[in-house]
């Protein structure tokens, strides 16, 4: 139907011009991505503000990490799950990975079986895969009561209370914290009914368009740090190299995504300031004519 | 076991009596006769502009219900669809209506039905028009795209709870150079809005727009007794910046004395007293 | 074939087939756009019953004896009442319900995530310590007030005080849409980075 509507000359110029822009950025961000610069970097206090709580948790308070995401939000979520586990091994901090999404728990497994091999970490004893449970308030209240006894099995189908990790985990108050990896509105969940009833401390790794809801979280302290998209991933793989144990291993380089990223940016800025001196120039032409 | 992880509190009780005791009043006096003024809404009234645009040029219009469900969100949405379709079928336009979620699929079909019935002209009611696309998101998205496309619409609606594919809905319809006019509460999608489209109607005026278009009694008293709801916490939050500011004149700035007792009245509500 | 191979070329195939569309729409879209649809569809359809329906339906009902759960089906078929006129009325009846009860779920959930932020907001405008402070809390205050005052419906903003109040609001809205926008273009850019990791770096070794 589209080839019986002629286009019209301004659309016509619009898309060639747009398919230009395409192109420049596509050939920036793929060499910023071939070649590995190292440009200033800046630790945000929100990435830091997270860093620190984990890094205050209990030994024995395991961390519930939600992994909320599918591969359509890889770009953001998977370098932020893989930063937040490597961290989690090297400070010794136990965790359970879980989902209401059928794909994130699956994806966490991935990361979590690599880098316990590469660190030498124990299935059960260092960490559990719950895997994934479809989003019900039930479910939510069964689990800050009696957490084993709603979620019953890993994803393996091992009993929870059979394993090391879970065994001193009874309700909510028993884990260190929850950490929410996730492209949607999830947090409120952990808000109300973790953090709200009975104050587990919950951070926050979103991709970066849910990251700007989160600020009022965070400024009433309702959630301890956030990971705003790759930005907060790279931040916290940044602050990670820091560790005197540091040893990283990475799919996918955060910090040599964020250049790719910041480049995009630079481009970006440049064309809104090209862009609006040709309008109004244009518009101061129109004025003169007229 | 723990109330607290099953109830809501005193508080809450209290706050919900009030507020929806005065949303009551409004609606109760409403309809009673006082029918109470609202502002108007520029991104309302463009609506009927668009959906004349469409009836020029021979298109029709795309009215996209959003990737909520059968919630309040989508509900406002399809109140704003039955205005739109009742226009269309004043002027014979067809209204194509993807839609993202099975449960809304047949409500759907029965409000354009009812649109067309109540004009008078049944029989421009066409069901292909109502389209159930798929309930993920982004296959939702590149089907309305193609849809956006393949029928060069003239119009384009977008209503309701949308997420990361909104710039992608609104930058094909930008495309095909559609008139378009957007609301949404989700507040990450508005820039996106802005940019794109002609209209955007923003945050509140959203849930007003039911009212607005209808000028039924009930939804305009319901907007009013809102209204009064935002301006008692308004005047609550005034009032306590004001007791924050006095007792920061007074202790040297110190603010810990007035956290605790804050905390203190808190306990009293779910939640709140974790957050300090 | 080398099985990933063959996954990350189809994988690399789709990405640029959707991709077309920036050029002009055309078949090659259109084709993979309705594979798209249909997979998503029928992958929703299979998680539905295999993580929904039948751990917490069918098999209560059926392996276990829960009988009662037959009621389920009884009260879900009610919804498609709504295709006859003459018991309509029993869909309404239900979503009814279901409205009724999000409501109610709703405002306590409300009062756990909102209350906590409302009281964040009443902060001193006088001396705070430390004093670089004064500045963060003017501008939190005068956002909130002003905000609050442009989605007023019941009152024309006829008085200068309300106008300059409502707009003040609105050039703040502004600014921050301006901020999600912003943010928002970075995670599109950090989603198409990694597309473009993908078909540079991301295709599996020949022979692994």
């Amino acid at each position: 139907m589209s080839d019986a509507i002629t286009e019209r000359p301004e659309v016509t110029a619009q898309r060639r011009q747009s398919r230009i822009i395409y192109a420049i950025l596509a050939g920036l961000m793929a060499i910023f991505l071939l070649f590995e610069l190292k440009l200033p970097f800046l630790v945000g206090p929100q990435a830091r503000g997270l860093y620190e709580a984990v890094e205050k948790v209990p030994a024995q308070k395991p961390i519930l990490l939600v992994l909320n995401w599918a591969p359509g939000t890889y770009g953001e979520n998977y370098p932020q799950t893989e930063a937040l586990i490597q961290h989690f091994f090297l400070a010794r901090k136990p965790f359970a990975i879980f989902g209401i999404d059928p794909v994130g728990p699956s994806l966490g497994q991935e990361i979590a079986a690599r880098q316990a091999e590469r660190l030498g970490r124990t299935y059960g004893v260092d960490w559990v895969n719950i895997g994934y449970r479809p989003l019900q308030l039930p479910m939510i209240l069964g689990m800050t009561r009696d957490l084993p006894g709603t979620l019953k099995r890993d994803a393996q189908g091992t009993e929870l209370a059979t394993l090391p990790l879970m065994r001193g985990v009874h309700s909510a108050r028993d884990l260190g914290m929850i950490i929410d990896v996730t492209p949607s509105a999830t947090l409120d969940i952990w808000i109300q009914y973790f953090h709200g009833a009975v104050g587990t401390p919950v951070g926050y790794a979103p991709t970066a368009v849910m990251a700007p809801e989160a600020y009022p979280y965070l400024q009433s302290k309702q959630i301890v740090g956030m990971l705003a998209g790759i930005k907060g991933a790279a931040e916290y793989a940044a602050l990670l190299q820091q560790r005197p144990d540091a040893s990283l291993a990475w799919k996918y380089p955060p910090m040599r995504a964020m250049n790719a990223v910041s480049i995009a940016h630079v481009l970006i800025v440049v064309l809104i300031v090209l862009g609006n001196y040709q309008y109004f120039t244009r518009h101061r032409r129109r004025e003169e004519q007229a | 076991m723990d109330l607290r992880l099953e109830h809501a509190s005193l508080f809450v009780l209290v706050l919900e009596l009030l507020l929806c005791g005065l949303i009551l009043a409004r609606i109760f006096a409403a309809r009673g006769g006082r029918i109470p003024f609202i502002r108007r809404i520029p991104g309302l009234s463009a609506i009927d502009e668009g959906v004349g645009r469409a009836t020029e040029m021979g298109r029709p219009v795309l009215f996209s219900l959003g990737l909520g469900g059968l919630d309040i969100v989508t509900l406002q949405a399809l109140a704003v669809l039955g205005h739109v379709a009742r226009l269309a079928a004043r002027y014979a336009s067809r209204v194509i209506v993807p839609v993202v979620d099975a449960v809304i699929f047949p409500v759907t079909e029965e409000v354009l039905r009812d649109a067309y019935a109540a004009e008078g002209k049944p029989e421009l009611f066409q069901p292909e028009d109502v389209r159930f696309l798929s309930d993920q998101q982004f296959a939702y998205a590149s089907g309305v795209m193609g849809i956006i496309n393949r029928e060069s619409v003239a119009s384009s609606f977008l209503f309701g709870s949308f997420f990361a594919e909104s710039l992608i809905l609104a930058e094909a319809g930008h495309q095909v150079g559609a008139v378009q006019v957007a609301g949404t509460p989700s507040t990450t999608q508005i820039p996106f809005f802005i940019a794109a489209c002609d209209y955007t109607i923003i945050g509140e005026e959203y849930y007003a727009a039911s009212a607005y278009l209808t000028q039924e009694p009930t939804f305009l008293g319901s907007l009013i007794g809102q209204d009064w709801g935002k301006i008692a916490l308004l005047a609550t939050i005034v009032i306590m910046v004001g007791v924050a500011s006095l007792w920061s004149l007074t202790h040297g700035g110190a603010m810990t004395g007035f956290e605790e007792k804050l905390t203190g009245f808190l306990q009293y509500m779910p939640g709140a007293a974790a957050g300090r | 074939m080398n099985l990933d191979l063959a996954i990350w070329a189809l994988a690399a195939l789709s990405t640029l087939a959707i991709f077309s569309i920036l050029y002009r729409e055309n078949p090659v879209y259109r084709l993979f756009e309705h594979i798209f649809i249909g997979l998503a569809t029928g992958y929703g359809i299979s998680i539905l019953w295999t993580q929904v329906l039948l751990p917490n339906w069918w098999t209560p009902m059926a392996g276990d004896g829960k009988w009662p759960w037959i009621f389920a089906l009884v009260v879900g078929l009610m919804f498609y009442t709504i295709y006859t006129p003459r018991y309509a009325w029993m869909s309404r009846l239900l979503m009814a319900t279901l409205m009724g009860m999000s409501a109610g779920i709703f405002f306590q959930g409300f009062a756990r995530l909102y209350i906590p932020q409302l009281a964040a907001s009443f902060l001193p405008l006088v001396q705070p310590e430390p004093p670089y402070v004064l500045f963060r809390n003017l501008v939190i205050v005068v956002t909130i007030v002003t905000v609050m005052t442009y989605f007023f419906f019941s009152f024309e903003h006829r008085s200068k005080v309300v106008r300059g109040s409502a707009s003040l609001g609105r050039w703040l809205l502004m600014i921050a849409f301006g901020a999600i926008f912003g943010s928002t273009v970075m995670a599109r850019m950090a989603l198409l980075t990694y597309r473009i990791w993908y078909l540079l770096q991301g295709r599996p070794e020949i022979g692994t």
